[in-house]
């Protein structure tokens, strides 16, 4: 299966853990990842998603993420994967938990999403593609593990945000696997501690995350991340 | 040219990390973001929901006063809710319906759509009931503003409706629900009565009082609606100031002769003349603030002890961002 990744830097996890699976993955992936929020000023066109004429510096990324590429064609795939592209999800996490009414529980998640940029970049998909889009979920920011490990409030926070939001895009929204997230609200810091190691073998040069960085996460985790997602993919697959 | 310098002489010398707590009627809303802007410590018990826009936040009844009451329109509405604080199980059961949607009588306009069921309702009214004590408990001034005389009762057993049953959600029915108009005798011992409860919550807290210079859009009285706001808004003046007067722990703020004064021509009213706009808020503010800097010195700033503290996550994110791709691309791609 052929699989479009378009997203932000959360892309680089899932780069780094598709590379280690070696020259035949289960899945031929090709990445499109932009700064920040920049995929989602993407105009759809022709079939195409393609990149303001005049952000030249987007045009740079997407090509050297994918390889040579200047622009999206969903036709070239069987599924669309968006990673990324909205702020970190742990206060939206604190929202669930709170006991709020469900009215007001329901209209804070929806406000989230809509302020995100992703209702304009899922606009676009969904004007030049029928296919499969998947969403993953930005990691919760990295903490150490605490008491407390109960993920109820996050899978809770992943099913509103799938019924409320992401289903009238006919998209499934994924959360990060449960098994990385501690303190209900935060990814087990482990997964960011080991990003030093990512430039492993390429050379003496060594590149370290800022002190305190704890917003990005490791090849471990992106390999687990693409675990699920396969997961995914082969039970909609027997379906 | 419109300046009226010593309007108020402030008897508290409020310094910015007092804890400062809001409620009244809808002019009482503009008094706590002005307190927030300024970066004074307004309480906030039921705090913002994060992810809602600032403009749900306002239909939900959050960020409006320090917990979600709603609009306390007069002075007998606060003796229930400072009651109901106290006592809550003295909380009325009635709770509306309109198809299969419930409404709380007491805040019919908190919920857009209303709860999903009566449990949900009595969840959130304990709720505001513990945000709305501990507001008071934690503060050590409160502002309250005096909005109206008129108020809707239950016939029989006494207690006070938000606004008249049916007016957005509920049903009138005549025979439980009447019309009163507040006598002088009855704002001034239903005020009392709310001071009183008050201070046994909170012995130190520290009131002042001001009357909400918003004019009656209507009236249920036989009188024109021009003779009945002066009618009401006379009357609560007249008690709070009568109770700034009588007690050292209570001020009065004048807010409805700020904006109501004639040397302003109305210019500081909305093109309706009822509502107050933007430029007559922060005429009232700015009255506020600058005669407690004149009195007592101009607060200092509220610093932030880290530069990053409060900002987004996710812009936090973006920053960041552009290192982590090159981690993963900058080779091999």
């Amino acid at each position: 299966m052929k699989i479009c990744v378009i997203g932000n830097s959360h892309v680089a996890a899932i780069k780094l853990a598709y590379e280690a699976l070696g020259p035949n993955p289960p899945h031929k992936m090709t990445f499109f990842a932009g700064l920040g929020r920049r995929i989602a000023s993407f105009e759809a066109s022709n079939g195409l998603l393609i990149p303001p004429a005049d952000d030249h510096k987007i045009k740079f990324a997407i090509s050297i993420t994918s390889g040579g590429l200047t622009e999206i064609n969903p036709a070239l795939y069987d599924r669309i994967l968006v990673i990324g592209m909205c702020g970190a999800l742990h206060k939206m996490v604190s929202t669930v938990s709170r006991p709020l009414s469900e009215g007001a529980k329901a209209c804070a998640i929806t406000d989230y999403w809509q302020a995100a940029h992703l209702p304009a970049l899922l606009q676009n998909l969904r004007k030049i593609t029928q296919k499969p889009i998947c969403v993953g979920a930005p990691p919760l920011l990295a903490e150490a593990r605490q008491h407390d490990t109960s993920t109820g409030a996050y899978s809770s926070l992943i099913s509103l945000s799938n019924s409320l939001f992401f289903k009238d895009f006919t998209a499934q929204f994924i959360g990060q696997p449960l098994d990385t997230i501690v303190n209900g609200n935060a990814t087990e810091i482990s997964f960011s501690r080991m990003s030093e190691r990512l430039i492993e073998g390429k050379g003496d040069f060594a590149v370290h995350h800022p002190e305190g960085e704890n917003s990005h996460m490791n090849q471990s985790y992106g390999a687990l991340w693409l675990k699920q997602y396969y997961e995914i993919i082969a039970a909609e697959t027997k379906r | 040219m419109l300046d009226i310098a010593d309007m108020w002489d402030p008897k508290f010398d409020i310094k910015k990390h007092d804890p400062i707590a809001t409620y009244g009627s809808c002019f009482a809303q503009h008094i706590g973001k002005a307190l927030d802007s300024r970066g004074h410590n307004w309480l906030r018990c039921e705090p913002a929901v994060d992810g809602m826009s600032p403009a749900n936040l306002s239909r939900y009844g959050y960020e409006l006063f320090s917990s979600r009451t709603g609009n306390i329109y007069t002075t007998s509405q606060l003796r229930q809710w400072t009651s109901w604080a106290m006592e809550p199980k003295e909380m009325p059961s009635e709770i509306w319906e309109d198809n299969g949607r419930f409404f709380d009588p007491f805040r019919p306009n908190l919920e857009p759509d209303g709860f999903a069921s009566e449990a949900e309702v009595k969840r959130m009214q304990a709720q505001t009931l513990s945000a709305f004590k501990a507001s008071i408990e934690k503060a050590k001034y409160m502002v309250f503003t005096l909005g109206l005389t008129e108020r809707w009762r239950h016939k029989t057993k006494g207690y006070e409706y938000a606004m008249c049953p049916g007016t957005i959600a509920g049903e009138f029915d005549g025979s439980q629900h009447e019309f009163s108009n507040m006598s002088f005798q009855e704002v001034n011992e239903t005020l009392q009565k709310s001071v009183d409860n008050l201070r046994m919550i909170n012995p130190d807290l520290r009131i002042i009082f001001t009357v909400s210079p918003v004019n009656l859009t209507a009236t249920a009285t036989q009188n024109h609606v021009l003779v009945a706001s002066a009618h009401s808004k006379s009357i609560l003046r007249a008690v709070a100031g009568q109770m700034a007067i009588l007690h050292d722990f209570i001020d009065y703020f004048p807010s409805y002769e700020v904006i109501n004064n004639p040397l302003y021509r109305g210019t500081l009213l909305q093109p309706s003349l009822r509502g107050v706009n933007p430029f007559g808020v922060h005429t009232v503010m700015q009255t506020f603030f600058g005669a407690l800097e004149g009195k007592f010195g101009k607060a200092p700033k509220n610093v932030e002890p880290n530069g990053l503290s409060g900002v987004d996550p996710g812009i936090i994110d973006d920053l960041i961002c552009e290192e982590e791709l090159l981690f993963a691309f900058g080779e091999n791609s």
